[in-house]
């Protein structure tokens, strides 16, 4: 009987808007690296038949060419659509605790806002390959919490 | 020209190990939920043509009886496909400090580990002929 290996598989599609400007930084060897931070939205209706809204946060990291992009076209509120890979990235922060934070790495970035100078497929990819993984640690991110904690 | 609204679209797939066992949870309103962590593989070839391999970790939530349903077939070790959202969940701890945690809120799963049938004298316990389950979580969840 044949084995088989575990695929890699991480995707992620989402939508929303930048909630703040972009930050475009270069790593010690040149690497462009931009982060932002976005909001998506989504609609639901509660148990009791409320409407109600439930917006995601999640930081994006672009590489290269398209972080370059990113700090030249996007705004806060922007709209985009990321498509990429989740990371998770873990530190010990000054304290002693470990931190870690969940942000999309974007292979690819639909600009959605239209403008004049708007050209008819504003879609760009990441597409030069691998790049060094050596951002700045990012200290607005998420505590890494013990489910224990959860208020549920 | 018409206008467009931004779509609602937040769509997460992934494949990877539990790190642990599902727990089960039931909410003051009686609603189940599992949580579990999951690790996530990727091989690379970096900037100097190493192969080079990292591990990212998730936490994964699943509601009502899609949860209890991966609690019942899921273990620590097990590879499974989840597919989902993201999720942003916020809370105040007691010293008055806002936290946050990214989840991810699976909607469907794929056990993709063999059943072990070890117990060759046992009557063998019967393959889960429905692994993939499909719960629409959108309309009705309390989160």
């Amino acid at each position: 009987m044949s084995e088989y290996r575990l695929p890699q598989l991480n995707k992620i599609f989402i939508a929303g808007n930048l909630t703040r400007d972009p930050e475009l930084r270069y790593t010690a060897s040149g690497t462009p690296v931009a982060n932002f931070r976005m909001a998506s939205n989504r609609w639901y209706r509660s148990q009791d038949g409320e409407r109600r809204e439930d917006v995601c946060y999640i930081n994006v990291v672009a590489w290269q060419r398209l972080a370059e992009l990113v700090g030249e076209r996007l705004h806060r509120g922007s709209a985009v659509l990321v498509e990429g890979e989740l990371q998770s990235r873990s530190w010990e922060s000054d304290n002693g605790s470990r931190k870690t934070i969940v942000e999309i790495r974007a292979h690819r970035i639909q600009f959605l806002n239209r403008t004049d100078e708007s050209r008819n497929d504003d879609t760009y990819n990441d597409n030069t390959g691998e790049s060094a993984q050596n951002t700045t640690n990012d200290t607005t991110g998420n505590d890494d919490i013990s489910m224990d904690d959860l208020p549920f | 020209m018409a206008d467009l609204r931004l779509p609602t679209l937040n769509y997460v797939q992934l494949i990877g190990r539990l790190t642990r066992d599902p727990e089960m949870r039931y909410t003051p309103s009686g609603a189940a939920v599992a949580t579990f962590g999951i690790a996530v593989n990727r091989r690379y070839v970096d900037s100097s043509g190493e192969p080079r391999e990292d591990t990212s970790f998730f936490n994964i939530v699943a509601w009502q009886k899609l949860g209890e349903r991966m609690a019942e077939i899921l273990h620590k070790g097990s590879a499974v496909f989840i597919e989902g959202r993201l999720h942003t969940r916020t809370w105040e701890s007691q010293d008055g400090q806002r936290h946050s945690v990214i989840e991810i809120h699976a909607q469907r799963f794929q056990m993709l580990s063999k059943v072990e049938t070890n117990r060759e004298y046992d009557a063998p316990p019967p393959l889960p002929d429905d692994d993939i389950d499909t719960v629409n979580m959108d309309d009705d969840m309390p989160f």
